[in-house]
């Protein structure tokens, strides 16, 4: 029998290779939760969940860039983890398909150093950056144009020849300057001529087709327009096709729920919020549709059942609303959606209790301290007025009105709008259910 | 052909010459006799030890197995981590965020070329392979079906090791999954 010895090369290597094999479990102990969350986005992108999508790749990023600060304060000077360009691309493609081709621009330009940008490795972020250039330079013309007409009359704005300078601006640009200009003249035709909307359509079409994330105008026009002839089929076939784009777009869901109800559709309203849970499971937006639907539909104690449901949510929304407070500027896309969200559902929550009548002191606090507060701060620090709507303020004040709350009434008199329904609740001339249930006064 | 193969062992060599170390060892527990210790040598015997063919059944799947088996427990860690950072993260050199030189880049360049290099070195010396297939085909009783289907399939795997298949499949997986990454 021949001895041999095993070689000492050979059994370095297998220390070496068990070694390595260690580091490597270390590794997937480290990163595997983003590869997981990546992995998720690209299921959900595929499957038409953009805002998940977005989650996922966001939650991936954030995950690895906290991990990479705790090695970075030993190796400052060293890069760790982060998300590749392919991963980035597919970030960017979805924020753009659900917010704007601007915005994800405002993106690149925030998160990339510009030496990396020029590199090359970026190619893909130059349409987003080229939307943003665009959009800033049209937004600050416009500004510029309508900056001695702050006090003016309407009728004292010169349309036509705004209108002129903005097609002179689109000339000769790219297809993002001759987007927004559409949109700068579709905004500028409705504030002139706020009664005829329908001129503006044209112009957001020709947007949309341009930049077709670019809808929220265009479908704003297209709702108020069928508020006011009562012909709803054309804003639930483009509510339709947002959805089908998006199964996430849960504006888009909700439009087509008001509008069912509106059209007394109940059971195709009630089948579009429960699509809605479907594809966006817990969400605010669908406790405060139902809510709104079971009243609509004369069963108000139906709406009884979804009056707690959204519970974890509103937890999450004041959570994020203590972010905003301690001014944190690292909040995710998905808790802001759940904070805008919850405004709705507390003004469903408050209708309900509007109705039963029985509690006005409950229905001003919330009101007050769960939509009114939180929004009024929302718009305090961050400049942005969409969340404090004259109808939150209305609701807030008839609660203070319906509760005898002086201080309350003190404090919201200044901002309650003086007419409508506030003046005629406030007179014995409409009662919660004709504000709720009829939408008199025209608050919900 | 033993160009080819000693080419794909050498691009593989770390894990060649590990297979040959666990296939050493293992003779020496089965105490058999071990005539070439070589372990990169450049001809047909490389990633491989030289010995007389075994007898016994169990002895030959054991042999032909374990080796292989060892350098897959050590593959699937390496491979998962660096093909999650690499194809799943798209990690570079540079980490985009930051603009700096990302270390751990190389660490799964070299982790990548490791757990490719065992995945390429799972299967025994063709020689030895055909012996387990002429072997399992006399056993008899309980053990012959998956004899049998483990004979094949590790005949299979070292037709595919003999002509550098192995490492020509491994290079096109990469490929592909940098295109799709």
């Amino acid at each position: 029998m021949l001895r041999t010895r095993v070689k000492w090369y050979g059994a370095v290597a297998a220390l070496v290779f068990a070694a390595l094999a260690a580091l490597a479990v270390c590794v997937l102990v480290v990163t595997g939760p983003a590869v997981r969350d990546v992995r998720a986005g690209d299921a959900f992108s595929a499957s038409k969940r953009l805002y998940d999508a977005y989650d996922a790749y966001d939650t991936a990023g954030r995950y690895l860039l906290q991990r990479g600060a705790v090695y970075g304060e030993k190796f400052p000077n060293l890069g760790w983890f982060g998300l590749g360009a392919k991963v980035w691309e597919k970030t960017l493609d979805v924020y753009a398909r659900t917010e704007s081709a601007a915005d994800a621009g405002g993106i690149a330009s925030e998160v990339f150093d510009s030496s990396v940008l020029k590199s090359g490795k970026l190619g893909f972020t130059n349409t987003y950056l080229e939307a943003k250039t665009a959009f800033d330079q049209v937004t600050s013309a416009f500004s510029d144009m309508m900056s001695g007409y702050e006090e003016a009359a309407r009728g004292d704005i010169p349309y036509d020849d705004f209108i002129g300078e903005l097609e002179l601006m689109a000339a000769g640009k790219n297809v993002y300057h001759a987007a927004y200009v559409e949109y700068y003249k579709a905004t500028l035709m409705q504030y002139v001529y706020p009664e005829e909307l329908e001129k503006s359509l044209p112009m957001l079409e020709k947007m949309t087709e341009l930049l077709p994330e670019e809808y929220p105008l265009y479908m704003q026009t297209l709702a108020a327009l069928a508020v006011s002839s009562g012909d709803w089929d054309r804003f639930l076939e483009e509510s339709d096709k947002l959805i089908s784009l998006n199964l996430n777009n849960i504006k888009a869901y909700q439009g087509k729920a008001e509008a069912l109800i509106a059209l007394e559709r109940f059971d195709e309203a009630a089948e579009a919020c429960e699509e809605l849970n479907t594809y966006n499971p817990g969400c605010p937006a669908y406790y405060a549709a139902m809510i709104k639907l079971k009243i609509k539909s004369g069963d108000t104690q139906g709406a009884r059942q979804f009056y707690d449901g959204g519970e974890t949510a509103m937890a999450t929304a004041q959570n994020v609303f203590s972010q905003y407070l301690a001014q944190s500027k690292d909040i995710s896309r998905a808790d802001r959606s759940v904070f805008f969200q919850s405004i709705d559902f507390v003004i469903a929550k408050t209708a309900f209790l509007m109705l039963m009548d029985d509690d006005w002191s409950l229905a001003y606090d919330m009101m007050y301290n769960d939509a009114f507060y939180p929004a009024y701060y929302y718009a305090y620090l961050t400049g942005d007025r969409s969340l404090l709507a004259q109808r939150l303020i209305d609701l807030t004040y008839i609660c203070a009105i319906g509760s005898n709350n002086e201080e309350g009434l003190e404090e919201l008199k200044s901002l309650a709008q003086a007419s409508g329904a506030v003046t005629l609740f406030e007179k014995g001339e409409l009662t919660a259910e004709e504000i709720i249930i009829d939408g008199k006064g025209g608050l919900f | 052909m033993t160009a080819v193969y000693v080419i794909a062992k050498m691009i593989t060599f770390p894990a060649a010459a590990l297979r040959a170390f666990w296939e050493h060892c293992l003779l020496k527990i089965m105490k058999e006799p071990v005539e070439g210790t070589a372990y990169l040598s450049l001809n047909e015997l490389c990633g491989h030890v030289e010995h007389r063919l075994l007898a016994g059944a169990g002895r030959n799947l054991l042999f032909c197995a374990l080796p292989g088996l060892l350098n897959l427990i050590l593959a699937v860690p390496l491979v998962m981590a660096d093909a999650g950072n690499l194809f799943i993260l798209g990690a570079g050199m540079r980490n985009l965020q930051t603009g700096l030189i990302s270390p751990l880049f190389f660490v799964y360049i070299l982790f990548y070329w490791l757990g490719a290099s065992l995945l390429c070195n799972l299967f025994p010396l063709y020689e030895d392979a055909m012996h387990l297939l002429d072997v399992s085909s006399n056993a008899k009783g309980i053990k012959k079906v998956p004899l049998w289907a483990l004979a094949r399939v590790i005949y299979a795997g070292a037709f595919l090791e003999r002509h550098g298949i192995n490492v020509l499949i491994a290079a096109m997986v990469t490929v592909t999954a940098y295109i799709l990454k």
